[in-house]
């Protein structure tokens, strides 16, 4: 039978997610450099920006252009043609993030700057 | 078992009696039982906990901690790697913040789910010296059993763990199987319950949610080994990266025992130094407690806590 066969477990342990309706601020060097890492993919393509556990302050961001999912769940943002995609689970942990992009050698890239972040670890990445 | 330093008010006292040196018990314990399944459930656990388990297979355990972001424990953590789960034991007081944590940051595309065992599982523990003595009694057909690993035996989970240098057993056991229970009974071993735990716990220096709640920092409560520094990013790393930079550290965790009462909170000492009891049970042996003291406190300070004598013995490294 095992040892986790004989029955007994409750059902699974589902923390409670605050869905917010998601307002996000992409800055105009942003949205430039999304433009140039989508090339032309625009309209098969989006932005996601999620949050998962883990970074040094609890919560890591995590972007990626991907084709358009097909899951439902999701906000969906277009910034001047530019699609960004945000989960419902993660809805009232990014709601209000503005994403900037710094043009330089070291510490450049995409940047989040969250609001609802108490706490933000050094390299920016993650936050609690 | 070596003694780093022995503060000694009562030179007659042995301090390996007074730590560990006691026959072993069998203990019914009301851990926090949890299983953590689905694709990339490893990963998941990695990212929350001090220790590096992505390399966790069938069979293994890995002790962590959970950690805030300000580099506080907030939970004790032991993990046996089942079939494409992890059965996770925790500190009971902890199990709502610890289950938010595991299931909060569950990221949008993967089906983890986290089941509570707490009534279908049972954790029993045996301390004591001659520990794999008695649970060879109880159950002779049990191999050997190796550190870091578990050993599965009739729906019985079976894992020896070195923690202070003591040797202790956990046992986990389906809560409809009362068989083990049964075996020890037969031989007229009582299985001891939450109370009795508390004075071998305290004796072996074993945090419970007293010293593991958001306030102390690993190396405080001798948890320093289940911190891995180069693992990567989890809660509390930067924390724990800049302690580690900084030096050695300041605070220890500590026996103390007394014929008084020694009541829980910050006592000050003869040498003007601090400490902080964060654990106390009385026992017909005197009273024990744990507590959290300077590192450098010296070893022929007279311990003075609220009028009486009491001896402090700092513990061994943790697990």
């Amino acid at each position: 039978m095992g040892i986790l066969g004989g029955g007994g477990f409750s059902l699974p342990v589902v923390s409670t997610i605050e869905v917010v309706q998601v307002t996000i601020e992409l800055t105009e060097t942003a949205k430039s450099a999304l433009s140039a890492s989508m090339s032309g993919d625009e309209e098969t393509h989006v932005l996601l920006v999620s949050a998962q556990s883990g970074g040094c302050s609890g919560f890591m961001y995590d972007m990626a252009i991907v084709e358009e999912p097909s899951e439902s769940g999701f906000q969906k943002l277009d910034y001047d043609g530019i699609k960004i995609f945000i989960h419902d689970k993660d809805s009232s942990m990014l709601n209000g993030i503005r994403i900037d992009y710094k043009d330089s050698l070291m510490g450049g890239g995409f940047q989040i700057d969250n609001p609802n972040a108490s706490k933000s670890c050094g390299c920016g990445q993650s936050f609690s | 078992m070596p003694v780093n330093h022995v503060v000694v008010a009562n030179p007659s006292a042995d301090p390996m009696t007074v730590k560990s040196e006691f026959l072993a018990r069998i203990y019914l314990l009301d851990s926090s039982i949890s299983v953590l399944k689905g694709e990339g459930h490893v990963n998941h656990l990695n990212n929350i906990l001090s220790t590096d388990i992505s390399h966790i297979t069938t069979g293994q355990r890995v002790n962590g901690l959970i950690c805030d972001s300000n580099g506080r424990v907030s939970d004790v953590i032991s993990c046996f790697e089942l079939d494409n789960e992890t059965l996770l034991l925790g500190i009971s007081r902890n199990s709502i913040q610890t289950r938010d944590i595991l299931t909060r940051g569950i990221p949008w595309n993967k089906e983890l789910v986290l089941m509570d065992g707490d009534h279908a599982l049972r954790h029993l523990k045996i301390s004591g010296v001659d520990s794999e003595e008695m649970l060879n009694k109880i159950h002779p057909d049990i191999p050997p059993l190796a550190e870091n690993k578990f050993c599965s035996i009739d729906d019985k989970i079976f894992s020896k763990s070195i923690h202070n240098g003591n040797i202790v057993i956990d046992i986990i056991v389906r809560s409809d199987d009362d068989s083990f229970n049964n075996m020890a009974s037969v031989l007229g071993i009582d299985i001891l319950g939450t109370q009795d735990w508390e004075v071998s716990r305290i004796r072996m220096g074993y945090p419970s949610h007293n010293e593991a709640n958001s306030k102390l920092l690993p190396s405080d409560i001798g948890m320093g080994e289940l911190v891995s520094l180069n693992k990567g990013c989890y809660p509390g790393q930067e924390i724990h990266a800049r302690l580690d930079s900084r030096g050695s550290a300041k605070r220890r965790m500590s026996l103390i025992r007394s014929d008084s009462v020694i009541l829980k909170g910050k006592h000050k000492v003869l040498d003007g130094s601090t400490i902080n009891v964060t654990s106390s049970v009385e026992t017909e042996d005197g009273c024990f407690a744990i507590a959290i003291a300077p590192i450098d406190l010296s070893q022929d300070i007279t311990i003075d806590i609220a009028g009486a004598k009491s001896e402090l013995y700092f513990y061994d490294d943790g697990f």
